[in-house]
């Protein structure tokens, strides 16, 4: 039987870093799902951010956002690509589930959707990056702070469609 | 060996039942998922999921962010994971939901993502996406769902897969 959902490169952070990364992201798939899991700076939580190919040009990335609280409602837009979210307190940091939809293909720009957050938000994304290449490689970084603590899970795993 | 494979399923006979269990979870795996389909006797539209672990019922918080096709809300319910349609919608429709549980064999707390929807076709539904965590650091080696009201009815069931991350 065809193996369909497959781990592409996983990490486990052995020290606190501000960036991590995916690259030389294999073509043969149809989409990419980004898992993270643990603990991030900065204090009260943010949103883990995906440059994709090297592009850092902010202008190439918008957002939209909704979020809970667990008493009220909030959302809106941005110029990010946001993946994630994730707390800073000890022990409990969050995990995040990003789908990057029909990423190698040249035609289109790439969405991703993503939910994610801890006990005290849940927060949905819908992003996208406004290129038509294909996504080879993507660096994670915290929409501020200084990162990903000691711990800190990413796993990248493709989904074939056939 | 598959990334994603079935570690065990349940599902509800005549009668009914007052929960779903997964028991004896091996610690060989990354993540767990759980696929549901659930129906309750609630006497309403839909009711809550609870989800514990390891046969406790404290130290669990989770945050919903749902729409019910007229409005968005956000509300913290303690051990709810989401919502299954429950006994005065239509006959023969389930709610549907993916939970998420990420490093559950890990020493941090437990974080968990769902989502569950609960459209009927005649009345209110909800879409529900939740974050919740259980603070433990325990390893989960079991997971008890139990509607919040009632029994589930017959033709629930859920599918416990484990992921691997290497």
């Amino acid at each position: 039987m065809a193996i369909t959902y497959e781990v592409i490169a996983s990490q486990t952070l052995g020290s606190d870093t501000q960036f991590i990364t995916f690259s030389s992201i294999p073509q043969t798939y149809t989409d990419i799902v980004l898992i993270t899991d643990g603990i991030s700076q900065p204090a009260g939580g943010g949103s883990v951010f995906v440059k994709v190919n090297g592009d850092t040009a902010a202008t190439n990335y918008s957002s939209v956002y909704m979020f809970g609280s667990g008493s009220s409602v909030s959302g809106g837009t941005g110029d990010g690509f946001p993946a994630n979210r994730h707390n800073a307190t000890a022990l409990n940091g969050g995990t995040g589930h990003a789908h990057f939809m029909n990423y190698s293909n040249t035609t289109t720009y790439k969405t991703v959707v993503s939910h994610g957050g801890g006990d005290n938000i849940s927060i949905l994304f819908a992003s996208t990056w406004r290129s038509t290449a294909a996504i080879t490689s993507m660096r994670l970084q915290m929409e501020s702070g200084p990162g990903f603590l000691t711990g800190f899970k990413a796993t990248l795993f493709g989904i074939k469609a056939a | 060996m598959a990334t994603y494979q079935k570690i065990a399923s349940v599902s509800v006979g005549s009668g009914g039942s007052a929960q779903m269990v997964f028991s004896s979870i091996p610690a060989t795996f990354s993540d767990l998922i759980i696929h549901v389909s659930a129906r309750n006797t609630y006497a309403g539209i839909a009711d809550d999921i609870l989800l514990d672990f390891n046969g406790t019922t404290t130290n669990r918080t989770s945050r919903y962010l749902y729409g019910n096709g007229a409005s968005t809300l956000s509300v913290s319910v303690g051990r709810g994971i989401g919502l299954q349609v429950s006994n005065t919608a239509p006959a023969n429709l389930f709610g549907v939901g993916k939970i998420q549980i990420t490093q559950y064999a890990g020493s941090n707390y437990k974080s968990i993502s769902a989502f569950t929807v609960t459209e009927n076709s005649a009345a209110t539904a909800y879409a529900v996406a939740t974050s919740a965590i259980w603070s433990s650091t325990a390893a989960i080696t079991s997971i008890e769902m139990t509607p919040s009201t009632g029994t589930f009815m017959e033709h629930s069931s859920a599918d416990l897969y484990g992921i691997k991350n290497s």
